[in-house]
Parts: C-alpha cells; sequence; structure tokens
C-alpha cells in the first residue's frame, strides 16, 4: 500500500520507500470512501478518532483527495510547520491532537483546552482505573452518559466511575462550573478543536462543508461525530459497521496505482502543446512500464493527468486536472487546457486575475488499474460485511440511560440500542446511543437514523 | 455580562475566532503574486471587534504587526468616524505612522456589519512585491523618496471601486499587476473574514463582540501581569553599538519592572537620521511587545490584553521614535535590535530565561531592472544569520529572529531573476562559542546572468558590531557582502553588471555560558557536522 492510496509490487516499494509513509492513513480514508459510497452522492469528510489523534480527510466524488506534499512527524503540538516536509503523493489528511486519552487541563488564562496531550493507554483515562488522575475526553464521555461503563470494549475494561467523576470535580473546582458542565464543556472543546481544523482545512480547497457527510470510525468517532457535524453544518453523519476497526478493509478496496511526475514550466502562451503532449507520453509511459510489472492488464487502467499551475509570478501552484490528450499544436488544444487550469483556480479562489499567463511547473501522471480477483470478489462492492446482515433475533432495544445534550438543555432519558440486533431498514430516533463492542454511536434530540442495506447506520440530523 | 462566557464558551468562541483569521491567511498565501507574502509569510490577518481591539491573529503572522493593525482600524475609526461607514466599504493605507512603520505594507480593512450593526473590523496588511520610490535605498533622506503614500482612504466605497485610487496606484509602481493583485487578494481575504464571522454571530446568538472581547483582554492581561509580578522590581539597564552609517548608532534600553508592570524605555539611543532606517513607535513597540511575551508568556495566542501592562517610551526625534517625515523603509535594521535589548535587559535579573545575540536584523537583498520584454520588475531576497544560544541549547543555525521571514529559496529566486545560485551553505566558525553554542551564518554566492545591469540595495546588519554573548559566551561571527570578492560599503546602491558575483555571508549568533563548560561531546558533534572552523582561513569565493 503506497501513501496515494495504491498498491503496487514488491520492486517499486524497494526502489522508492517513501512512497509508503503514510499507508494506514491512506487505508483508512480508502475504508471511508468504500463504505460511504453507497449512502452519500461520494462527497465525505472521513473522521477517525482514535485514543490520541483525530483524522480528518476529504472524500469527493468517492475518491479520496490527493495531496503532493505532506510534514512527519511534526514536533509543535500538530503545527504547520513543525515536521518533515516530504513530496510525496499522498492521500490527503489532517491529524489533530485529539482522542479518547485528550487530557483536559486549565490554560494561563483559566481557559479549558482539550489536548494535545493525551494519557495514551498507560494510565489512560481515569475511567480505567490504571491510575490515571487526569480528566481525559472519555472520562467525560462517560459522566455524559454516552459510553456505557458496564459494557466498555465489549466489557473488557472494568470502568472506574467513581475515580473519572473525582478527576472531572477537581477540574471543575479549578474553573467554577460544575463537573456535567465540565464533562459537556471537554466534550464540546475537543469538537470545536476538531471543526475549526476542519473548516480551514476545507477552506484551503476551496469546498463547502455543508456539501459533505460526516463518516466516522475510530473508537471515538462515532461518540463525537453528532457534535463535529453540528458544529460544521452537516446534516448526514454516516457510521459504517465495526466502526472501531474500519481501517483494515482499505488495504482490500485499493486499487494498484503509479505515480510520476516531472518539471516542464511550460507557459501556455508561449510554448506548444506538443511539448506538454510529448513530456505526458513519456511520464505514461514509464508508469505502464510499472503497472505491467505488477502484472496487471493495461487494458483495464485509467490515466489522470495533471499539472501544478500557476498564474505567472505567483509563489504557489495549484494541482489541476487536464482534459485527456493527445494536445496538437492548434488553438484548440490551448484552450482546452487554458479553461481547465481556470476553472479550477476558480472554484478554489472564486475568482482568476485579468490577462496573466498560465505556467505549468510540474505535470503528474496517475495510472490506476483495478485489482482484480481472490481478495475482492468479482467486484468491489460485494465487500460488504457478511456478518451484518445475519442480524441477530429479538428487540434492538437495550433500555434507556440518561445522556447529556446541549440541545436539551440537560440529560435525557435516551434509548439503548445493540447495533447487532438492528436490520436494514430499521429506524432510530434520537436521543439514543447504539452501542457495539467497538464503539457506540450517538444521536442527539430530532436525529433520525435509518439502518441502511450496506449495513451502515445513517444519520440525518435536524 | 452574561454567565454564557465561561472557561468553555470562551474558549471554543476563541478557537473559532482564530480558525477564521487562520483561514483567511490561507487564501492570501495561495492567492497573492508577491513572494513575500507567499513565500516569506510578510502580512498579517487580524479580526477586530467594533473598537477596533484585536480579538485574533493569524498563527502564522510575524511580530512586526503585533498591535499595529489594531491601531491601525482605531485611527480609521478616528479619522473617517464609524458613523460614516457602510457595509461595503473596503477602507485602505500604508501610512507608516499609522500603520506598519513602513509604505511596502498595505493595510486594507473591511468594516463588518451584523443586523445593520458595526460589529467588527476584518483587517490585513501584506508587503507590497513594489510600492514605487527608491528601491530599498537605504541613502533616502525623507519618506518621500520611499515611493507612494495611501492616506487614510476608501478603496471601494460603499460596493463602488474607487477608480481613480486604482489608476493612481497602478501608476506609483513598478508592477502594477502584481501590486494590485495582491491588494485584491486582501479584500477577498477580508471578505472571507466578513462571512464566517457572521455565520459565528448567527450560531452563537451574539449581537457583539465586545463581551468576548472584555473578557479575553482582562483574563490575558491578568496572566501578563501575573507573570510580570514574578520578575523581581527593579531597572535593569543595556546597551549596545550597531553598525551604523559611516558612525555607529548607539542602542540603550532602561527596563523597569515594578508591580505587575513593564516599561521599556529607549531614552539614550542614537538620533533619528537622515537615512532609510527609522523605526516607527508602532515598530517599536510590537518588537519590545514580542520579546517581553516570548520570555514571560510564550504559549497565549496574540490579543489586546496581554500588552496592557507593557509600556514603551522613546523620545520623539530618536531612532526609536522618528518624526515625520523621517525615511523608514528599512526600519527592520535598527527594529530588530530591539528584542536583543529586551533580553539584555533581563538577563540581568533572570538570567535563565534569556537568549543570547542573534545574527539578525533581518537581511535583504533588493534588485530591479527589466525583463527581456522590456518590462521593469523588482524582486527581494530574504537571507537570515544564526539565532544566539539559550542557557539549555545551541541556536539554531540560519533562522530569523525576531521576524519569521523564511529565507528565500534558491529554486523561486532563480525563476524569479535572471540570477545563478552557485552555492548557500552553513559557514563553519560563525556560531559564538559557548557553553552552548550561537547558531551558524550561512555563505550565499551569487552571480548576475542578466543581459542588463541590475540596480542592488542590500540590507544587511552585523558587519562590523557582531551579535553578543550572554554569561561569558563569545560573540557571534560578523557578516559581510562582497562583489567579486570586494568587500562593499552595503549601505550604498550597487550596480551588477552580467558575471558579477555576490558573496552574501550572513552573522552568526552569540554563545551562551563560558565556552570551558562545553559538554565534550557537543564538542565532537561540531567537529563531526563540521560547524566549527580548524584554523583560520582567507574569505574567498570557492566553487563548488
Amino acid at each position: 500500500m503506497l501513501s496515494s492510496g495504491g498498491l503496487t509490487h514488491v520492486a517499486e516499494a524497494e526502489r522508492t520507500p517513501v512512497q509508503m509513509l503514510e499507508s494506514g492513513p491512506a487505508a483508512g480514508a480508502l475504508a471511508a470512501a468504500f463504505f460511504g459510497r453507497e449512502d452519500s452522492r461520494g462527497n465525505l469528510l472521513a473522521f477517525d478518532m482514535g485514543g490520541t489523534t483525530a483524522k480528518l480527510s476529504l472524500v469527493d466524488g468517492g475518491e479520496p483527495l490527493t495531496a503532493y506534499a505532506f510534514e512527519a512527524a511534526r514536533q509543535k503540538r500538530f503545527m504547520e510547520g513543525s515536521g518533515l516536509p516530504i513530496r510525496i503523493s499522498t492521500i490527503e489528511l489532517i491529524e489533530i491532537g485529539a482522542g479518547g486519552g485528550s487530557i483536559a487541563a486549565v490554560d494561563e488564562i483559566g481557559l479549558l483546552k482539550v489536548g494535545p496531550r493525551s494519557a495514551g493507554s498507560h494510565p489512560g483515562p481515569a475511567s480505567y482505573g490504571l491510575g490515571g488522575t487526569e480528566p481525559t475526553v472519555t472520562d467525560a464521555d462517560f459522566l455524559l452518559g454516552y459510553l456505557n461503563p458496564d459494557s466498555f470494549a465489549g466489557g473488557e475494561v472494568r470502568v472506574d466511575m467513581a475515580a473519572a467523576r473525582a478527576a472531572l470535580e477537581r477540574l471543575a473546582g479549578r474553573v467554577r462550573l460544575s463537573p456535567t458542565d465540565v464533562a459537556w464543556g471537554i466534550h464540546d472543546v475537543v469538537n470545536e478543536n476538531m471543526a475549526s481544523a476542519a473548516r480551514v482545512h476545507i477552506a484551503e480547497r476551496g469546498r463547502d462543508p455543508r456539501d459533505y457527510a460526516l463518516l466516522c470510525t475510530g473508537g471515538a468517532g462515532p461518540v463525537h461525530a453528532w457534535g463535529v457535524a453540528h458544529k460544521l453544518g452537516l446534516r448526514q453523519v454516516i457510521c459504517p459497521p465495526a466502526a472501531g476497526v474500519a481501517s483494515a478493509l482499505g488495504l482490500l478496496v485499493a486499487p494498484a496505482r503509479v505515480d510520476r511526475v516531472a518539471t516542464v514550466g511550460i507557459r501556455l502562451d508561449r510554448d506548444s502543446p506538443v511539448a506538454l503532449e510529448r513530456a505526458f507520453r513519456r511520464l505514461e509511459d514509464e508508469a505502464r512500464a510499472v503497472m505491467a510489472d505488477t502484472g496487471l492488464k493495461l487494458e483495464s487502467a485509467t490515466v489522470r493527468r495533471l499539472a501544478d499551475g500557476r498564474f505567472l509570478g505567483q509563489g504557489f501552484d495549484l494541482v489541476v486536472d487536464l482534459p485527456d490528450g493527445p494536445y496538437g499544436d492548434g488553438e484548440a488544444s490551448r484552450k482546452r487546457l487554458t479553461a481547465a487550469f481556470e476553472t479550477a483556480y476558480r472554484e478554489k479562489f472564486a475568482l482568476t486575475p485579468p490577462d496573466v499567463p498560465i505556467e505549468f511547473i510540474n505535470i503528474r501522471v496517475a495510472v490506476r488499474a483495478p485489482v482484480s480477483g481472490a481478495a475482492m470478489g468479482e467486484s468491489e462492492g460485494d465487500v460488504t460485511l457478511a456478518r451484518h446482515t445475519d442480524v441477530e433475533t429479538g428487540t434492538a432495544v437495550k433500555g434507556t440511560r440518561a445522556a447529556y445534550f446541549r440541545e436539551s438543555h440537560g440529560f435525557v432519558e435516551s434509548t439503548v440500542y445493540d447495533r447487532a440486533r438492528l436490520a436494514p431498514g430499521d429506524e432510530v430516533r434520537g436521543p439514543a446511543v447504539v452501542e457495539e463492542d467497538g464503539s457506540t454511536l450517538v444521536i442527539g434530540p430530532g436525529g433520525i437514523a435509518r439502518v441502511a442495506t450496506s449495513g451502515n447506520l445513517v444519520v440525518t440530523l435536524p | 455580562m452574561s454567565a454564557r462566557l465561561d472557561a468553555v464558551t470562551l474558549e471554543v468562541l476563541w478557537t473559532r475566532v482564530i480558525s477564521v483569521v487562520d483561514e483567511a491567511a490561507k487564501a492570501i498565501v495561495r492567492t497573492s503574486f508577491s513572494t513575500l507574502s507567499n513565500e516569506a509569510n510578510d502580512f498579517a490577518c487580524v479580526l477586530t471587534d467594533a473598537r477596533g481591539r484585536a480579538l485574533a491573529q493569524n498563527s502564522g503572522s510575524i511580530p512586526s504587526f503585533i498591535g499595529t493593525l489594531p491601531a491601525t482600524v482605531r485611527h480609521f475609526i478616528r479619522e473617517l468616524g464609524a458613523e460614516s461607514m457602510k457595509p461595503r466599504d473596503v477602507l485602505i493605507t500604508n501610512d507608516a505612522w499609522l500603520g506598519t512603520g513602513h509604505m511596502s505594507d498595505v493595510s486594507v480593512l473591511k468594516p463588518i456589519f451584523h443586523r445593520d450593526r458595526l460589529v467588527a473590523f476584518s483587517a490585513t496588511t501584506s508587503h507590497m512585491p513594489d510600492i514605487g520610490g527608491r528601491i530599498r535605498a537605504i541613502e533616502a533622506r525623507e519618506i518621500f523618496e520611499e515611493g507612494l503614500h495611501i492616506p487614510l482612504a476608501r478603496l471601494v466605497r460603499d460596493g463602488r471601486v474607487d477608480d481613480t485610487m486604482v489608476a493612481l496606484i497602478r501608476a506609483n509602481v513598478r508592477t502594477p499587476d502584481q501590486t494590485m493583485g495582491d491588494i485584491w487578494a486582501q479584500v477577498s481575504a477580508n471578505e472571507l473574514m466578513e462571512r464566517r464571522v457572521r455565520a459565528l454571530m448567527d450560531d452563537y446568538g451574539l449581537d457583539n463582540l465586545e463581551a468576548l472581547g472584555d473578557e479575553l483582554f482582562s483574563r490575558s492581561e491578568r496572566a501578563m501581569r501575573e507573570a510580570i509580578r514574578a520578575v523581581p522590581d527593579g531597572t535593569y539597564r543595556y546597551g549596545f553599538s550597531t553598525d551604523g552609517t559611516g558612525m555607529p548608532f548607539e542602542f540603550k534600553i532602561a527596563l523597569t519592572v515594578r508591580g505587575d508592570e513593564i516599561v521599556a524605555d529607549y531614552t539614550g539611543s542614537s538620533p533619528q537620521q537622515p537615512r532609510a532606517i527609522n523605526c516607527v513607535m508602532a515598530y517599536t513597540f510590537a518588537m519590545t511587545a514580542y520579546a517581553v511575551r516570548c520570555v514571560l508568556l510564550p504559549g497565549l495566542p496574540n490579543n489586546e490584553g496581554m500588552y496592557r501592562p507593557v509600556k514603551v517610551e522613546a523620545p520623539e526625534g530618536s531612532i526609536l521614535n522618528p518624526r515625520f517625515p523621517a525615511a523608514v523603509v528599512s526600519r527592520a535594521t535598527t527594529g530588530h535590535y530591539v528584542p536583543a535589548l529586551v533580553l539584555g535587559a533581563l538577563h540581568r535579573v533572570i538570567p535563565d530565561r534569556v537568549m543570547a545575540g542573534v545574527g539578525s536584523p533581518l537581511w535583504a537583498l533588493s534588485q530591479s531592472s527589466t525583463r527581456e520584454d522590456g518590462k521593469p520588475y523588482t524582486t527581494v531576497l530574504f537571507f537570515n544569520g544564526g539565532m544566539g544560544a539559550t542557557p539549555i541549547k545551541d541556536g539554531e543555525n540560519v533562522l530569523s529572529w525576531p521576524s519569521n521571514i523564511s529565507s528565500t529559496p534558491v529554486e523561486v529566486a532563480e525563476r524569479q531573476s535572471p540570477l545563478f545560485f552557485h552555492y548557500k551553505r552553513l559557514r563553519p566558525g560563525s556560531g559564538g562559542a559557548g557553553r552552548f553554542r550561537g547558531g551558524l551564518g550561512q555563505d550565499i554566492l551569487i552571480e548576475s546572468r542578466s543581459p542588463r545591469p541590475i540596480v542592488l540595495s542590500v540590507m544587511a546588519e552585523r558587519t562590523k558590531f557582531p551579535a553578543p554573548g550572554l554569561a561569558g559566551g563569545a560573540p557571534g561571527g560578523l557578516g559581510d557582502v562582497r562583489i567579486n570578492g570586494t568587500r562593499i560599503d552595503n549601505r550604498k546602491q550597487h550596480v551588477l553588471e552580467r558575471g558579477d558575483r555576490v558573496l552574501v555571508r550572513t552573522p552568526g549568533g552569540g554563545g551562551y555560558g563560558p565556552r570551558a563548560k562545553r559538554d565534550k561531546t557537543l564538542i565532537a558533534r561540531d567537529r563531526a557536522l563540521g560547524y566549527v572552523s580548524r584554523g583560520r582561513r582567507a574569505v574567498k569565493e570557492e566553487r563548488p
């Protein structure tokens, strides 16, 4: 698995191992794209929240966005600029120091901060009873009634609610709020941290958050999806089955992929499109050769042409999709290329400067081919998780418990569901919590969730 | 005030306000034409309340802009009157005294209305690729030589662009498309902030931002006062000489800590000069405030409240508080010494918390010439020296401080101007020795490949007086600029012919603590990395 979300063969991986650096998160984004495909218009904000970090990535039209550079090992609180810049094709994602283990504390001006410091799994949140004394996001989620202390992590963790409450009370004393308000505060602040990061990220892409459905995975993702979606103004949350461990599936659904890039420095007003065509041909031949070595049929391969372009004099490039070749010497080709760049530029920045020539600094090709055969079944769509079609019999309602919702100004009795017993077509009305082994989906008042045939729970926000 | 602004609500709102200015900053980086904005970070986005008090400044912003944009907003409120402002107005100025200290920075403001009431201002400032006048000529004697002066004015009057203003700006600069392009990039960033702030106010049902500001500022002010109170009372003096023009300049500070207030008094510093190196009060304040916060309250995001306990005094007519019409364009040349003064003074009372002298001020090479097609162009390349050592570690090599202005990458510089870079490399031995070593400076050898002459202005400092060490550490290595091997007077413009070669050698940072106490493994590491020079070598240009 490459960082770009494609598979490759061993020789290529050996030649440039750096291309695999971000393969784990890439698998997660692919899984999200796969799960969300049937129940959205393909526009997803993939939101994965685990114990120490949250990851967010955009999926447009069913495909995770690709970035052409990223920073590894950020030193300073996940801040941009504090990591090692690496120029490879990678699934675009942002990482925030926000997870179930993130510690809440009061800063020098008395504000409640959550993360990026994390209790990790040892000592872990106070509620794990392993010696942790600082209040974490998970502790707050217990106190708010979102998580079930009796069956946390499938009952494997004995939850110490007294320790969680004590940790939250200490913090509450420092900010002069009730323990409940502090618990809600921790939940809300960590949601805002994630939503703010998502806003800046989405803006950088020139997109509107309201066009996206939030696809939540990871242990804490489904617990926080309701709040994050609310803050971003999203209308839909999608929670795939076994959301706690969904990333691994991405490895099974990935296509084979080869990326190549070359610096050309071609100006559209001055240079011939034929030069561009020649440069693309060279890259494509190289990429196809690697693809052939992977043992795939080249007939099934698709080729995307892209370019890093700018208006002459600008200091940044925008990577845009170009029309298919071949490009001829005539005005027609030049016009098509200009239009492709200007359209993409306008989409992102709303305006284009008048009368400035366009320059393509780099060109890129992405050759992809579906991996057929054993791992996958005949088509990608067949990889629905089989066990979820065998619904256990009996009612899915396990009972009720009090859960806190800001919309209701306090705790309200919420229906507790067992996800394993929900069948396609079933409807769940909020306030509710849907429990399964790896995670818990929280649905606020006014929310309606439907179990789709894909097995996804699709929540519509009011 | 409402009970709603508790520790949680305030945190959530503030996070959101910061994301608004950061979003606008992304927009500027992505759309501006000048490398000063998109490569060197030389811009700022600020959101203020209706009274012009800053709620947030973008995260990557440079310290020179601390407090300057909100002050500009307040000048507009005072001069034009809040009641005269319309929802679709866009305001503009580059006045050095009411703005950021030189006319190269154009500030663009937008009043933000919500439910028909003025509730906020979005404000951006950005260093223009060109603003006319002589190219960063240090010889300028008055500000009139430094380019186009845009007084407090409207660029857009309630939705209608002032064509005369646009024509005037275009006619007065060498790069009309780029300069106006950058101004329009600012306008769209301002509008983005406007949309976001209005959405935020809707989401939280706020009808003003004053309550948020009041709470934020008073908490930040309290935190700063507490931090100051922890420093023992007294007056702490420090000073040094710098390269100057002909004669050295003197810089002096008397830093008084009294209870929970700090007063930085620069009396005794050189008088205002008939050269373009005067540093207006707004800039002197920004640099003082920055140094104080670095030492006392580094973690808190910038806002109005934290600087209330910090006072700055400098006699009018002095180099750190010049009178109109002093020439000011290269104010960083003097202003960047201000944080070094503050740290030096604080070293007398809290020695374990300050850094030794830095190989700053920022260095820059400005060039102007004409391209093949006959069109004039100008570009500015930035270079940096080494940082000072601290009581716990060596100084970083080649890093910008106190301004986080990135060095221009070779690839960008070569694309933008007809220059060829032979090399750009760390300079062994330039870091001041000490228990902890100062950061290294850099050697850069550049050759002109232009068929036409290039007019070159250099902004260089610490070529005569090195960055001082602290607590027994040695000073950093001196900087140096040569053309074809001959040391030049870096206060004058020079003309480069094709094939002429400029050697730029930026200064190193000062060391901290006596060299005798340096750890053996650090000494071995310096040798292995080639950070120390073996014996004296004559300066000579080397082919790579």
